[in-house]
């Protein structure tokens, strides 16, 4: 590909809902007139929507586990205090050193965090640049590792805006009550907004200066004062909400879109600046909620204004050989990096954890790739090894240090408030990993912070994990340690906020895990009650209803979900399913298709496409969509099996009808029900009720690994299996499994441990650790195999209810039989 | 580039602040301006004063 510019601009928070809004009134021409020249998307974030791990993501296309960046401070190398995040804490090259390497020549402004500066070959420009640390009437000193190279420091400096220039004129677009109402101009809002347009000033001057003056081949520059002006001002952002006093409604409600013309006056003047040849990508890290789904208050937790961010920012990519005036979908913050190198021509890292967004170029080439850049040696422009430390293992040090008496401890206070900094900066670690789908890291990770400190957010989180590694037992024996501290724990929410409910939340899923629908139902329902805006409880319930095949209120409750967020594809893709389950093919058509262009990578929404288009006839279409759907996922069967109709009988295609044909013959595999529970307790009763209540047993179909039958025996005529968990990893890997777990009450386990002993003595510890060994085994197969279906049994309840009970796990069985992989 | 005038006021504007490095030189001569015509000012009227007395 042709070496042209590459100009990287960020805009940290920008929206496309409040952009599309002001284009749509002609109010943002510059990015209006780039949108048309390029391609535009949504650029999803990753968890925790934290700006300093982000940017460097964007910048490295790794997560902060490998990165190092993991929140916005630091202890410093001495251990005595903390300071903000700094570059010296980033453990991977950045796309500038990348460059730096291949002899490109960059320019780096306000990136965060990039203080102190690295020596690249070209000019870096930190995120404390434009900090006015005094006031106007003293002299302005440029903080040490602000400007590579030094010689830039004397030019450079003139160009910062102190807020104190800021002029009232400057400040009318934003607050244009500040000319009459004096009293405005002493508002704490009021200094923030001019504080942030004194900032962005200053960052875009030294932007310009260097666009024009110095030579480069690739420039990134970004800029916070969205994001800020949104944390100022977005509670004030109209509509009127009743909870907002209404003066400072009317005062600070065009903090918003004032921030935003200003980011385009200062966008056009960029582009008067550069050349055609230049590509430039405009881009934000998360985006910002607007509308309905602002949150009234803000948690009183580290990091808590992040709740008001949202999971999509904005991406748009125009110069040469890229597409024009065209939406792409599926992009994400860690496919910037990537995609950069293969536009230059470079090799694109196997390390790196995004992908190349193949789908903004008009004719994608080959990319070429290496196993990492990490090792690969050249001069990178980093920080050399001594300055880059990881300063929390420094901080360790130091304690060891501390522990021995060679050095003093710091200040009590000082020393708790870096515990607790690293403590969270676990916690967003553990966050970014579950976000990478690394639950297992995290699991270890927040079950020391949360038995260390007891902060509930932390336990929450963790049972999540739990929730999600099917390790049920273990989640809910942590929501009944919740439940008993939750009085003590006032951290997470002021008393004013809408009450989350988590722990019932909570709870609502796990039952939904293990398949209690009708007991999580009614707990959702209250919760949503006094939520009305909780999207995810409004999208559990409308999944509810869809498994139960209730289309109509499915339908209803979707619909709920989309007017809080109306980008969300498994709300778009569980409505297209309730439409086309009514036989609404159309509606269903229109619903699929947005739910891929929210999230391409979604083969589900493409197979029900399909699905739909085979029911109207469309054949031709539908191959398409089964195609695309098995793209991205090669090891779904369904796809074939309606493929091989497509093929055979419609479209005509025996060579494409017998790929499918043959796919599904090697890959199709029988289905049986396991039995998993403690040994020792007789299980026969269970096998007579399910033969006397229709569950079609054969005598021979019932195999008891626990006495004299073997692996062996497992056969596609086998009905059910008893398998303790010591067997579980030796079951054949071509058979689909329904894993019932009879679950026994503590005390039933320990009866039988009795039992088994003969014995009135007390447990040993021993054998409380061989139960925790066996259920070591199940969690863990039950990890390696995630396709597997699972259905908690409560044997009690059952004989105590049994009609109900066994009602339940009959359907289920019935439905696992009848379902397949899509 | 397409060269275009602008008024330069010492009150500035957001439009001068966007665009950029230029934008503030021109704006702080726009400052220094002003303040030798009211230094001038104010010598005249000091000037003034003095003669009358």
């Amino acid at each position: 590909m042709k070496k042209s510019k590459i100009l990287l601009l960020g805009w940290d928070a920008a929206d496309w809902k409040i952009i599309d809004k002001l284009v749509s009134e002609g109010k943002m021409p510059a990015l209006q007139g780039l949108i048309q020249k390029g391609v535009r998307g949504n650029l999803k974030t990753l968890d925790p929507p934290l700006s300093p791990m982000l940017w460097t993501s964007i910048a490295t296309g790794f997560r902060a586990d490998k990165h190092g960046i993991t929140g916005f401070i630091e202890p410093t190398p001495t251990g005595d205090r903390l300071r903000p995040v700094t570059s010296t804490s980033r453990k991977v090259k950045a796309i500038w050193n990348i460059y730096n390497q291949k002899g490109w020549k960059s320019n780096v402004v306000g990136w965060w965090p990039s203080n102190p500066v690295e020596p690249i070959n070209g000019v870096m420009v930190s995120n404390f640049f434009q900090v006015a640390n005094k006031p106007i009437t003293e002299p302005w000193l440029m903080p040490t590792g602000t400007v590579h190279p030094t010689s830039l420091i004397e030019t450079l400096q003139e160009f910062r805006v102190h807020p104190h220039e800021i002029t009232v004129p400057m400040v009318t677009p934003f607050i244009p009550n500040i000319s009459t109402n004096i009293e405005l101009r002493s508002d704490k809002r009021t200094a923030n907004v001019i504080k942030t347009i004194a900032n962005a000033a200053s960052i875009h001057a030294a932007s310009t200066y260097l666009i024009q003056e110095t030579e480069w081949d690739f420039m990134a520059i970004y800029h916070d004062a969205i994001d800020h002006f949104c944390h100022i001002g977005m509670r004030f952002y109209p509509p009127y909400r009743n909870e907002v006093n209404k003066d400072d409604f009317e005062n600070f409600k065009d903090i918003i879109e004032a921030g935003y013309r200003f980011h385009d006056l200062m966008l056009h003047r960029i582009l008067e600046l550069i050349n055609e040849d230049t590509t430039i990508l405009l881009i934000s890290d998360h985006g910002f909620y607007s509308d309905h789904q602002r949150p009234l208050s803000i948690p009183h937790e580290p990091s808590g204004p992040a709740v008001e961010h949202s999971p999509y920012g904005i991406f748009i990519m125009a110069g040469q050989g890229i597409k024009k005036n065209q939406r792409i979908s599926g992009a994400s913050v860690l496919d910037i990096t990537p995609t950069l190198l293969y536009y230059a021509g470079l090799e694109v890292g196997k390390d790196m954890e995004g992908n190349i967004l193949y789908q903004c170029f008009e004719n994608p080439t080959e990319a070429k790739f290496i196993e990492s850049w990490e090792q690969k040696t050249g001069d990178s422009g980093q920080h050399n090894e001594i300055i880059r430390e990881d300063t929390w293992s420094a901080q360790e040090a130091m304690n060891q240090l501390v522990e021995l008496g060679y050095i003093d401890a710091p200040d009590e206070d000082i020393s708790k408030q870096i515990t607790n900094s690293k403590r969270e900066s676990q916690y967003y670690i553990a966050r970014n990993l579950i976000n990478g789908g690394k639950t297992l890291k995290a699991i270890e990770i927040l079950e020391e912070i949360y038995h260390n400190s007891k902060v509930h957010r932390y336990g929450q989180r963790l049972a999540m994990c739990y929730l999600s590694k099917r390790r049920y037992q273990h989640c809910k024996d942590l929501i009944e340690d919740l439940k008993k501290t939750r009085n003590d724990n006032k951290e997470d929410y002021p008393i004013n906020i809408e009450e989350p409910l988590y722990l019932e939340y909570l709870e609502g899923l796990y039952f939904l895990a293990i398949n209690r629908n009708r007991k999580a139902l009614p707990i959702l329902e209250m919760i949503l009650e006094r939520n009305p805006n909780n999207f995810h409880v409004l999208l559990n319930i409308a999944l509810i209803y869809l498994e139960r095949k209730k289309y109509g209120f499915a339908e209803k409750y979707f619909i709920q979900c989309l007017a809080i967020d109306d980008q969300n594809t498994n709300a778009h893709h569980g409505l297209g399913l309730s439409f086309l389950r009514q036989n609404k093919f159309e509606e269903a058509i229109d619903e699929f298709l947005i739910a891929i262009d929210t999230n391409f990578y979604f083969p589900r929404a493409h197979y029900h496409l399909g699905e739909t288009l085979f029911k109207i006839g469309n054949f031709e279409d539908a191959s398409k969509a089964f195609e695309v759907s098995l793209k991205i996922a090669p090891k779904m069967i369904k796809p074939h099996e309606w493929l091989s109709i497509i093929y055979s009988e419609h479209l005509i295609k025996p060579e494409l009808a017998e790929r499918s044909l043959n796919f599904i013959k090697e890959n199709k595999k029988g289905k049986i029900v396991i039995l998993n529970g403690i040994e020792g307790v007789d299980y026969s009763q269970l096998f007579e009720l399910l033969k006397a209540n229709k569950f079609d047993i054969q005598s021979e179909g019932v195999i008891d690994l626990r006495i004299n039958n073997s692996l062996t025996d497992v056969s596609q005529r086998t009905s059910l299996v008893f398998v303790p968990s010591q067997l579980l990893s030796t079951l054949p890997s071509f058979y689909s499994y329904l894993f019932i777990e009879l679950i026994s009450p503590k005390e039933l386990i320990i009866n039988e441990l009795h039992i088994q002993k003969n014995s009135n003595d007390t447990i040993k510890f021993n054998e409380i650790q061989e139960l925790n060994r066996i259920d070591l085994l199940k969690t863990t197969w039950l990890d390696t195999n995630p396709t597997v279906s699972y259905y908690a049994l409560d044997l009690p309840e059952m004989f105590k209810n049994n009609e109900e009970e066994l009602q339940r796990l009959l359907e289920f069985i019935e439905h696992f039989y009848q379902s397949s992989l899509a | 580039m397409e060269q275009k005038e602008y008024i330069v006021t010492a009150q500035g504007s957001l439009s001068l602040l966007a665009l950029g490095h230029i934008g503030i030189q021109k704006w702080r001569e726009a400052i220094r301006t002003q303040n030798n015509v009211q230094k001038s000012k104010d010598k005249k009227f000091k000037d003034k004063g003095d003669e009358k007395k």
